[in-house]
């Protein structure tokens, strides 16, 4: 199978399952099927590129031609690729996982979800694979609009009016902040390729530089920063199994790795020329991961406190870019990874207990632990991992992201990062906590049986998926080293 | 010579003003016929200050024409009007207007 | 015998452009019977298309004789644009026989033709004087457009008489323009800014201004467009008014510019009224679409921003401006179509209307959502095309308030038009859908569909954006 081939695939693919999944809702074992198999195809032809990635080669594949000099154009490179291989992975344990939220809940609309959580796999996948900013800046908008009716779903004036939330944020950031980011880095470059070692490398002076800075870190909305995050609040309303896409998968990835793509490849050198914006910035982002943190602590609704301990998260991704350092990169590429295992396992959690007994406080979890012990076990790991403990794949994204902050200099950074674990420790640790060791509840369950394989063994496996980083990490340092390596 | 020079900047203040008084006439009025009235002034007003600027006699009459024209279709909205509403203010239009517009109920 | 005929008709096209219609008119106007007058006119239109294309073709992409100047760019891009959107609408025309009465229908099918001819006429004009009197042709005949439906809807006659007054002071301000340029330069002929010497410059300046400033007002660009609302809002022709009206009067204003420019003592006063009368528009027209009431003013004002955008584009001075310019009237056509047309596919106008029609009419819904991404600007469609382009040409010559009109501009379009797409897939009905019925409702469809495609060529524009550069060329004198 050629490469261009799994590229066209791992795009295509979802957006085929989509489409099949609207058309064929009936029988719901086919509607299921069709949904799982398409993610399968996605998470095969992804696996296949980042072999592809890892044993050095590219390849590139142009879908339109829509300006002079500027194309529709997806490419491999290696952060992509592991970013991909990765999201789709996860993806295909998520469509198991929706299909049990969907039997256990007996949604009529899933079909629905289902289709969007699909398209927004394959923007995400967009995001991973674009080889240009415009491309980028296409699938990022393409994302905000598959993720919208998600939250609408339920049909309430509630969530209606989340949506419309939801989608004024991110739109008008992006058309309001990025767009211009974007045509003025091509004023500036002549081109909009991501390029190794910076597009704007050597042609911006400090004050173009740090403007375009602020400009991409507040229109990459999707990163989380305030004051554009108020999409995360809207979103977190959405049904349980689409905050697994939108938190874990695609929504708060695409900012991330759209981040860690500007650092590298737009920016790239260039950065220590934005070093004043970058200093604001940072601190903005520290204080805002205590904030976030702390937020989490006074929320109930266990949707809603995964959004925003997710949200802290994905800053401290933006934390890592903005140092302006290799391995602050590698720390953002490490916290990627250990945000979606986690976020995907905490929000998979979410809703495996919501579809088995029909609970959503926190407070009403206490004992659950002993009824659902595999869910909970997987919560516990990611639980773990998201406030750093090692073994967990959080632990080594953190531990790189304070060295990255003592490499730099910037030791308020480092504190700051340090305040957040400890403040996510006191969101996340006494609920797995209350969960595993207290008094069992009688008769939680909705349904005789239980919380079905198909709900539980995703949370599981991506928690397990956790454990992996720890052993694959130098050899990931090895393979995502072009990103700072290239011309600098 | 002197007087030749004045004469045509009589002739194109005049026409300017007629030009201006018929603009503001036909903008501002709210009855219907002094807005045509004011119109033809200001086509009257410009037609004019061609003539004082020496173009040939064509392009006056095609001008007066377009006047003509303007007058002729706004005497028929005059009287179209006048049936529909039964009134020539421009008020009452509007007025009667906002009723029958179709408009979006509140959320 | 046919092919000297052929060879002759495309010879003399820019005449026959003018004449063909024009008989066309007299003959659907002459016919009582309303289905018979349409077929006429239909035809009549279509044929006009067909040379339309057949001029623009020669004159953009090949070296042909075409009949026009060597430096008539903005005629040879716009002129097809006009014919083709003329015949469309013509076409979609025979569907929409419920709005206008029986007696008034031939004289509707007249009127679109006469339209049409008077804009392609001011565009394809040797000398200034034939252009005000081709303006004040298609002018005219469209205040009669907007009164059409007056017997079903006594609103279009106030609108109908806005438009008169104001395009009747645009016509005095006009004709003393082109009276100070014959003036100024010594003669009417319109090429005469760039061949000879002006002999009163500063006369000269001002005559170009009045003109431009006769022609914004009818093209309803702001400070001048209090009669759009109350004109397009209610008549049953805002769908010629808003395709074809809109987009002759902003052309003829380009192509006056474009000639202008060439004389370099002019440059910069046009420039000016360009850039204020563009920047006024695109801040105006984006206020008031976004809290129109129905979807036909909300197109109107869509449609005055757009003009706001062209005209910057147009005030850059450079073949690069001018070639932007031309693309974006392509998307405002494109979306001109889409938007009043679907709009009139649908039946309804007032925005509640439009509540989860996603499904029933299916057709229109898309081409609705289409112009909607297309006025946003979102990537891959032909809008966003036009904007990236004069935003190339703005920084091209330094000017950066460019980029921030094009970002206010999609902005506000990301709300007003996301508004129609919300109400189209995401709302459910409240109303009972009273669409247009019978079978010549699929007269929309081919107006429907090549908006569609239009604003999706967006992928790949190359052809487009060839033959705007070439146009623009033509226009700064610098083609061979």
């Amino acid at each position: 199978m050629s490469a261009e081939l799994s590229l066209l695939i791992a795009l295509g693919a979802p957006v085929i399952g989509a489409i099949l999944v609207l058309l064929l809702p009936k029988p719901p074992g086919l509607r299921d099927v069709l949904h799982i198999g398409a993610a399968l195809a996605q998470a095969i032809a992804a696996a296949h590129l980042a072999s592809v990635a890892a044993a050095g080669n590219t390849t590139r594949v142009i879908l339109a031609r829509p300006l002079p000099g500027v194309d529709l154009a997806f490419s491999l490179e290696p952060l992509g690729a592991l970013m991909a291989a990765l999201l789709a992975g996860l993806g295909v344990l998520h469509a198991v996982h929706n299909a049990g939220v969907a039997r256990a809940t007996q949604d009529k609309g899933a079909q629905r979800l289902m289709a969007y959580a699909s398209l927004a796999s394959a923007a995400m996948m967009g995001v991973a694979y674009s080889s240009n900013l415009f491309t980028f800046y296409v699938v990022y908008q393409a994302l905000t609009l598959a993720t919208f009716p998600m939250i609408a779903h339920g049909g309430d004036e509630e969530g209606q009016r989340a949506a419309r939330t939801y989608l004024a944020t991110l739109l008008g950031a992006s058309v309001g902040l990025l767009l211009p980011a974007l045509v003025w880095t091509y004023a500036v470059a002549g081109a909009l390729d991501f390029r190794a070692g910076g597009l704007l490398a050597g042609r911006v002076d400090p004050l173009t530089a740090s403007a375009l800075l602020v400009l991409y870190v507040f229109g990459l909305a999707k990163a989380g920063l305030p004051p554009v995050h108020g999409w995360v609040s809207a979103a977190s309303k959405a049904p349980h199994s689409a905050q697994v896409s939108i938190f874990a998968l695609s929504v708060l990835p695409a900012g991330g790795v759209g981040m860690i793509k500007v650092a590298a490849y737009v920016f790239g050198s260039a950065l220590h020329e934005a070093a004043l914006a970058a200093r604001v910035l940072l601190l903005l982002v520290g204080v805002s991961m205590c904030v976030a943190a702390l937020i989490a602590l006074s929320k109930q609704d266990l949707r809603e406190r995964f959004a925003y301990s997710a949200m802290a998260q994905s800053l401290a991704v933006v934390m890592g870019t903005l140092l302006a350092h290799p391995t602050g990169l590698f720390a953002s590429a490490l916290q990627v990874v250990a945000l979606a295992c986690g976020a995907a396992t905490l929000t998979m959690a979410a809703g495996a207990v919501y579809a088995a007994t029909g609970r959503t406080e926190a407070r009403d979890t206490a004992g659950l632990g002993r009824v659902m012990p595999w869910t909970f076990a997987g919560l516990a790991i990611a639980c773990a991992s998201m406030v750093g403990m090692p073994p967990f794949a959080g632990a080594w994204a953190k531990l790189w992201l304070i060295a990255a902050a003592a490499d730099t200099g910037f030791i308020s950074a480092a504190v700051l990062a340090g305040a957040a674990a400890i403040l996510t420790f006191a969101h996340l640790g006494p609920l797995a906590a209350n969960a595993l060791a207290g008094r069992a509840p009688t008769d939680p369950f909705k349904r005789a049986d239980g919380a079905s394989i198909m709900l539980v063994a995703p949370v599981i496996l991506s928690g397990a998926a956790t454990l992996w980083l720890l052993l694959i990490a130098d050899p990931l340092a090895r393979f995502l080293s072009p990103l700072w390596m290239g011309g600098s | 010579m002197a007087l030749d020079v004045l004469i045509f900047r009589a002739e194109i203040a005049v026409a300017l003003v007629m030009l201006l008084s018929g603009a503001v006439a036909a903008w501002a009025s709210a009855n219907v016929a002094k807005r045509i009235v004011g119109l033809l002034i200001a086509h009257l007003g410009a037609v004019l200050a061609l003539a004082a600027l020496g173009l040939p006699d064509a392009v006056l009459i095609a001008g007066t024409g377009v006047a003509l024209a303007h007058l002729i279709i706004g005497a028929a909205l005059l009287v179209r009007l006048q049936e529909a509403y039964g009134g020539v203010e421009a008020r009452e239009f509007d007025a009667a207007d906002e009723q029958t517009e179709p408009t979006e109920p509140t959320p | 015998m046919i092919a000297e005929g052929l060879e002759l008709a495309r010879i003399n096209s820019p005449l026959l452009l003018v004449t063909g219609p024009l008989v066309g008119a007299a003959l659907a106007a002459a016919i009582p019977n309303a289905r018979a007058s349409w077929a006429i006119a239909a035809i009549a239109a279509i044929l006009a298309a067909v040379l339309a294309f057949d001029l623009g073709w020669r004159g953009l992409f090949t070296a042909g004789s075409t009949g026009v100047s060597r430096h008539d760019g903005a005629g040879l891009f716009v002129v097809p644009l006009l014919a083709g959107g003329g015949a469309l609408v013509t076409l979609a025309l025979g569907a929409l026989s419920k709005d206008v009465s029986e007696r008034a229908a031939p004289f509707a099918h007249a009127l679109v033709l006469v339209v049409i001819a008077g804009w392609c006429g001011a565009l394809l004009a040797r000398d200034l004087f034939s252009m005000f009197l081709a303006v004040e042709t298609a002018w005219l005949a469209g205040v009669g457009l907007a009164a059409v439906n007056a017997e079903r809807d006594r609103a279009a006659l106030s609108g109908a008489l806005r438009m008169l007054i104001a395009g009747g002071v645009g016509a005095a301000l006009l004709l003393l323009g082109v009276g100070f340029v014959a003036n100024g330069v010594g003669e009417v002929r319109l090429l005469a800014f760039a061949e000879t010497r002006i002999a009163a410059p500063e006369l000269t300046s001002i005559g170009v201004g009045l003109i431009l400033l006769g022609l914004a007002i009818k093209a309803g660009a702001a400070p001048f467009h209090f009669w759009v609302g109350s004109a397009f809002g209610r008549t049953g022709a805002a769908l010629v008014l808003g395709a074809l009206a809109a987009l002759g009067a902003v052309a003829v204003m380009v192509r006056v510019a474009g000639f202008a420019f060439a004389a370099p003592d002019l440059g910069a006063g046009v420039a000016a009224v360009l850039t204020v009368v563009g920047a006024a528009s695109v801040v105006i027209g984006s206020l008031h679409a976004s809290g129109a009431r129905n979807l036909k003013r909300l197109a109107a004002y869509a449609g005055v921003a757009q003009i706001g955008c062209i005209l910057l584009s147009a005030a850059l001075g450079s073949p690069a401006g001018l070639a932007a310019a031309l693309v974006q009237m392509f998307a405002m056509l494109a979306a001109a179509l889409a938007l009043f047309g679907g709009g009139a596919a649908i039946g309804g106008v007032a925005l509640p209307s439009l509540d989860g029609l996603g499904r029933r009419a299916p057709l229109a819904s898309v081409a609705i959502s289409v112009a909607a991404l297309s006025l946003m600007g979102a990537p891959l469609t032909v809008g966003f095309l036009g904007r990236w382009r004069m935003i190339e040409a703005g920084v091209g010559v330094g000017w950066w308030w460019a980029a921030c009109a094009v970002v206010a501009a999609s902005l506000a379009g990301v709300f007003y038009a996301g508004r129609l797409i919300d109400r189209l897939y995401f709302r459910k009905s409240s109303a009972p859908y009273v669409g247009e019925g019978g079978g010549w409702r699929w007269l929309f469809a081919p107006m429907l569909v090549v908006a569609i495609l239009a604003i999706l060529l967006g992928l790949e524009p190359a052809w487009l954006l060839t033959a705007a550069d070439a146009a623009a060329a033509r226009m700064m004198g610098l083609a061979p």
